[in-house]
């Protein structure tokens, strides 16, 4: 490949192939090799960043504001991290309305306050017009550890959470978009995850948020690594109805739709109504569902196999392309 | 692709547009290739037209004999 | 209708599908003609347990993404990216296929051009409606679900004189192609599921001549995995009886002559053309074209794109076999070596209905 080409950036095989080629080789060291979600570094910091590029800037239940404080935060969750403090980076295209940069930034207050987190330091550009669209930002996040996630631990057994219904940020943007003479109720389901935190102490090996690529790519993701196969039972996935008719309606499969404030967990057997029911005390977690288990009976180690309403089994391959570009 | 989904009218207006609704989540429908298509009627949707009736009858009928071979399969389970 | 997707109805259609199978060819080999099926079967996690039940599935033609030959896709590419103030509308799946000049969805469109992703192709009819400075075409794929709506919105463009708007049409009939597999000496087809919703449209008759001619029993098939397996069991029971017909098991929607309403407004627009199918090759009174009285909604003659649709995949693809159920996927010497789904050769791999791409995704790795 001589030129990136915009199949690069959706996050799949192309992408982790560039990461591993380019990134990695070229920064090697223990903290960057893990490719974690965040990076665990000495005297308990947990450290991540990310950006964000979604179109359109606002959209049904968030805008870009809000998502670059979640998406962040989330990050930090899941990998065992109390998120504390943000910097906050603007790229603006020159033309854009203040109005707008006023809405983002507000969004950004009340996403940080929720998620108790400061903005503490930040940036500000502003490029020609047509050499950024709208606007870009990059957040960076660090907080202390309070858990480590210990996916070594993993046994057959051991069950998997969905924190709640799947895939509405996609949905959400998608329609935002391109109206495809659809109405709907869908919002994105950008929110942060802290509520989370507590739980770490009380049965979790593994968390992941479900963002590009959808429960199957996050989950493969896992069970490339496991020694064991995952299998997830269909009539257990929380779907909302309007994820539902829209799937079947533009023909999309729910399973590789990104969400930006849902989670996946994987909890020792023992412990997994318990962590369930504290997951549904929380206004965010109301629909969660124990959506499957590790196993090593059926399939072959490193398997995500889906059991289907019909009865029939079927494996799942992370997603090589993306379905929609842009959505975070 | 043949992807088409049963879906019930909610309104329909004199150019033969209007909408329908499936699960919750409402779609702008073209009806001119169907004749007399009233609110209330069920009809399959593909690419934003309703194609054809979605025939109540037939559609109890096909459930019925369905049924029948969900108890089938409780009957083998009872025999073991 | 989610009852025909529930386990125990699945259970006990597939325990009644395999209780018949002793007395028939083993395996017996049917055809889901349709691409949505071929996604209905593996979805389900279908193809499997069906093997069990003694059934073996070949994916037929009925793809309208796999057999667009590349050539039209280019010509689409081709519009967007050397005209200015340009809008493609297209159907979303289409937006994927990887050509020589890239796919459509990376394209890099002209100053002031761009491209649309449409659920409805009136969407596209009010993106010209709205936009009468740009040239808007619609990217219009598909089989007889689909061009009864084609047909419907460029009725109003041309009855509202939307000077702006044009088709570039890849549209194909089903009949034909079943037609060249079942004459070929080469055919092993045992039965044929025949797809629910363009029957919808054309009706039954339009496959008659498989069962009267060839003896070839088949059954019209809806999209739920009850629907297939009772339609399976017709299949098995047609040839128990001697009786090979066009059975219907998809009543709630298919009427035997199908909506006339929409083959009129079809026949209103559009006449017959010989096309190249990708994979199968040229099919005579295969596709449709615009009637010649509509000549200046029509893109290809508008735009002089002059496409000469050859079909050239790499030597070596079999995809043609494989459409006509004549080779599984993994008999195709390119299958899973040169040809995947990050780098796929020939269109069988191409789309979410493709049988190489939906074989390598769950066909050899359905668990018991």
């Amino acid at each position: 490949m001589k030129k990136i080409s915009l199949e690069m950036g959706s996050g799949g095989k192309l992408m982790r192939d560039f990461i591993d080629e380019h990134i990695v080789n070229t920064f090697s060291n223990p903290f960057l090799n893990e490719l974690a979600d965040s990076a665990l570094l000495p005297k308990n910091l947990g450290f991540t960043t990310d950006s964000y590029v979604v179109d359109p800037i606002f959209f049904p239940g968030g805008d870009i504001g809000s998502l670059s404080v979640n998406g962040t935060v989330n990050d930090l969750v899941v990998s065992g991290v109390k998120p504390e403090f943000l910097s906050l980076s603007l790229i603006i295209e020159e033309g854009l309305e203040l109005d707008s940069i006023k809405k983002i930034l507000k969004s950004v207050r009340n996403a940080a306050e929720e998620a108790e987190v400061l903005i503490a330091t930040g940036d500000t550009k502003v490029v020609k017009q047509g050499q950024g669209d709208k606007i870009f930002i990059n957040t960076a996040g660090v907080g202390t550890v309070i858990a480590r996630p210990s996916p070594q631990k993993i046994r057959p057994g051991d069950k998997i959470i969905a924190t709640g219904t799947l895939g509405e940020h996609s949905l959400a943007i998608m329609l935002a978009r391109e109206e495809f003479g659809i109405e709907t109720k869908a919002q994105s389901d950008c929110a942060p995850l802290n509520f989370l935190l507590p739980l770490w102490k009380k049965g979790p090996l593994w968390m992941r948020d479900v963002t590009r690529g959808g429960l199957a790519t996050v989950l493969t993701e896992l069970s490339d690594k496991l020694p064991y196969s995952i299998i997830i039972k269909e009539d257990k996935i929380p779907l909302s109805s309007p994820v539902q008719a829209a799937s079947e309606l533009l023909g999309i499969d729910p399973l590789y739709l990104a969400c930006e404030g849902r989670a996946l967990l994987v909890v020792v057997e023992e412990k997994a109504e318990a962590v369930l029911s504290e997951i549904r005390n929380n206004k965010k977690g109301k629909k969660a569902e124990i959506i499957g288990k590790i196993d090593d009976k059926k399939g072959k180690p490193g398997e995500l196999l889906l059991s289907t309403i019909s009865g029939g089994l079927r494996l799942l391959e992370p997603l090589t392309s993306e379905l929609l570009p842009r959505i975070c | 692709m043949c992807l088409g989904i049963p879906a019930k009218v909610t309104e329909i207006d004199e150019n033969n547009q209007g909408k329908v609704d499936y699960l919750g989540t409402k779609v702008s429908t073209n009806f001119t290739l169907l004749e007399d298509v009233n609110p209330g009627d069920w009809v399959i949707v593909h690419a934003g037209f309703a194609i054809s009736r979605l025939n109540e009858q037939e559609a109890q009928e096909t459930l019925e004999l369905i049924r029948e071979y969900s108890k089938f399969t409780e009957n083998i389970r009872d025999e073991k | 209708m989610r009852e025909l997707r529930n386990k125990n109805v699945i259970q006990g259609l597939l325990a009644e599908i395999k209780k018949k199978s002793p007395s028939l060819p083993y395996p017996l080999k049917i055809m889901e003609v349709c691409g949505t099926h071929t996604m209905v079967i593996h979805r389900y996690g279908l193809r499997n347990m069906l093997s069990q039940a003694g059934i073996e599935m070949l994916s037929g033609p009925g793809c309208p993404v796999c057999i667009t030959p590349n050539e039209i896709h280019e010509a689409a590419i081709k519009l967007v990216t050397e005209n200015k103030n340009f809008i493609l509308t297209t159907f979303g799946d289409m937006t994927r296929v990887p050509t020589r000049k890239g796919s459509i969805q990376t394209t890099v469109p002209k100053k002031g051009s761009q491209v649309k992703i449409v659920y409805s192709p009136f969407e596209s009819l009010n993106t010209a409606k709205n936009n009468p400075d740009k040239d808007v075409v619609f990217f219009g794929v598909g089989f007889e679900t689909t061009i009864p709506a084609i047909a419907v919105t460029l009725k109003y463009a041309v009855q509202n004189n939307l000077k702006n708007f044009s088709l570039l049409s890849a549209l194909w009939l089903i009949p034909p192609p079943l037609k060249a597999i079942v004459e070929s000496k080469e055919n092993q087809i045992q039965g044929f599921l025949y797809p629910g919703h363009v029957s919808a449209i054309i009706g039954a008759y339009p496959y008659h001549f498989i069962p009267e001619k060839y003896l070839i029993p088949g059954a019209i098939t809806g999209f739920e995995p009850g629907d297939i397996l009772m339609s399976i069991s017709s299949i098995q029971n047609q040839i128990i009886n001697s009786k090979p017909k066009v059975d219907n098991t998809y009543t709630r929607v298919v009427k035997p002559n199908g909506n006339p309403a929409a083959v009129k407004v079809m026949e209103e627009m559009f006449q017959k053309k010989h096309s190249h199918w990708r994979g199968l090759g040229l099919i005579p009174n295969s596709g449709l074209k615009l009637k010649h009285e509509y000549k200046s909604f029509d893109a290809e003659l508008k735009y002089k794109l002059n496409i000469k649709a050859k079909s050239q995949d790499l030597p070596g693809c079999r995809c043609g076999d494989v459409l006509q159920g004549i080779i599984s996927p993994p008999e195709c010497p390119l299958y899973s070596n040169q040809c995947t789904p990050d780098s796929p050769q020939g269109p069988c791999m191409v789309s979410y209905e493709g049988a190489c791409l939906a074989y390598f995704k769950y066909g050899d790795r359905d668990r018991d």
